[in-house]
């Protein structure tokens, strides 16, 4: 490591762009190699993410008396154990030990019907609901994300959901067909 | 890469003020002060405060609460600031509280005649007032204080709701003991530590969704 991060992340509380944006890029390329050796190759780039996000919002917990790696890895550390937990929750949700064979192969395909009604719906609700109800991100972390303000996540969820329901309905209506 | 990610986190940066977390020990502690302020002014000081000051009864009873709250909330700031310890400070004054309770309540067992007596200093009247008091301002102090520290990032919410809920009970029975006549150990013990565990288990459960990073 070159670069000064506690003097860089100092300069970035005092509101410094440059030496944020300097940080921000250089702790990019750390955190894809930190979670390279923790995490399987398809949440490395979400757990990076997740990470930079929470070191934006929580810049001011950082205290310039102190050194700055400790900082970054409990930050890391904590968002790759919120991503094994959520694992886990899903797992323990997907497939639990006394479902038979056919209802795990029904979770699948709920599991698949769900991608699908999302698929039909605009792509910011969609992300909204993804985010927020399946990836269990924040309102706030999953605007910042989304790159959609903090009310629009809310009404695209809130929309998203009520077309979701509907589109349920109009399915469940239909007279089953041999 | 994540440039596209950097560049709007960039252009949202504002300048911040590191947290001190002395200061917001000092700032949640004046807030608990003040809500035991505002308790003691609606049920009112004992009636015997005159006499009471010259023994010693009042101040442990309202010390050995201080001592918990305070440690506990301590401990609460420190935890708050990622890659910190919790130090020795916070853990140490809770300790100190803790025993000087655990303490007390063995002496009373020890010294008492029988078990009958035990039970009605256990039963003494007063004690669902007791208990809706602290557990009342314990309340709105931990729901206060799940707003104030809510700007900390906690990697361990249970935890830190845990130690919120405990310092808010405590801090609560501290500042009730100066309504409360009753000095039997074993019903200070039961009817105040009471609700400061439930409000510990309170805060362990709200933590989570509450505090989250």
């Amino acid at each position: 490591m070159n670069l000064d991060w506690r003097a860089l992340m100092q300069a970035a509380q005092s509101g410094d762009r440059q030496a944020y944006n300097t940080l921000l890029t250089s702790l990019d390329g750390w955190l894809h190699a930190y979670f390279s050796a923790l995490a399987r190759p398809g949440d490395i780039d979400d757990l990076v993410q997740e990470t930079l996000i929470a070191i934006h919002t929580k810049r001011h917990t950082f205290d310039p008396r102190y050194p700055f790696m400790p900082w970054l890895k409990t930050i890391a550390r904590h968002k790759w154990i919120d991503r094994v937990r959520g694992l886990v929750r899903r797992a323990e949700v997907e497939i639990p030990d006394h479902l038979s064979l056919n209802a795990a192969v029904d979770a699948v395909t709920a599991k698949q019907d769900v991608g699908k009604l999302l698929a039909s719906l605009p792509d910011k609700q969609a992300d909204a609901i993804r985010l927020v109800r399946i990836d269990g991100l924040s309102v706030e972390e999953a605007a910042q994300k989304s790159g959609q303000s903090v009310a629009a996540v809310k009404v695209n969820i809130h929309r998203g959901l009520k077309r979701l329901m509907s589109a349920v309905q109009e399915q469940d209506d239909e007279p089953a067909v041999d | 890469m994540n440039q596209q990610l950097i560049d709007n986190l960039t252009n949202d940066l504002k300048p911040v003020c590191p947290l001190c977390p002395y200061a917001c020990f000092i700032r949640l502690l004046a807030v608990a002060a003040l809500g035991g302020v505002a308790l003691l002014f609606i049920i009112g000081l004992r009636p015997d405060l005159d006499e009471s000051l010259y023994t010693m009864t009042p101040y442990i009873k309202s010390g050995i609460f201080v001592l918990i709250g305070a440690g506990a909330l301590f401990t609460l700031c420190r935890l708050g600031l990622p890659g910190r310890t919790t130090g020795w400070f916070g853990p140490s004054l809770m300790t100190a509280g803790l025993s000087a309770l655990i303490a007390f309540t063995l002496g009373a067992i020890a010294i008492a005649p029988n078990a009958d007596t035990l039970w009605d200093s256990f039963m003494t009247s007063g004690k669902s007032f007791c208990f809706t008091s602290v557990f009342g301002l314990g309340t709105v102090l931990m729901l206060s204080g799940f707003l104030l520290v809510r700007r900390f990032a906690y990697t361990r919410p249970a935890l830190a709701g845990w130690l919120l809920g405990t310092a808010s009970g405590s801090l609560g029975a501290a500042a009730y003991a100066w309504h409360c006549t009753v000095g039997q150990t074993l019903y200070v013990a039961a009817w105040y530590s009471i609700p400061v565990l439930i409000l510990g288990l309170l805060g362990f459960l709200l933590g989570p969704r509450l505090l989250r990073m």
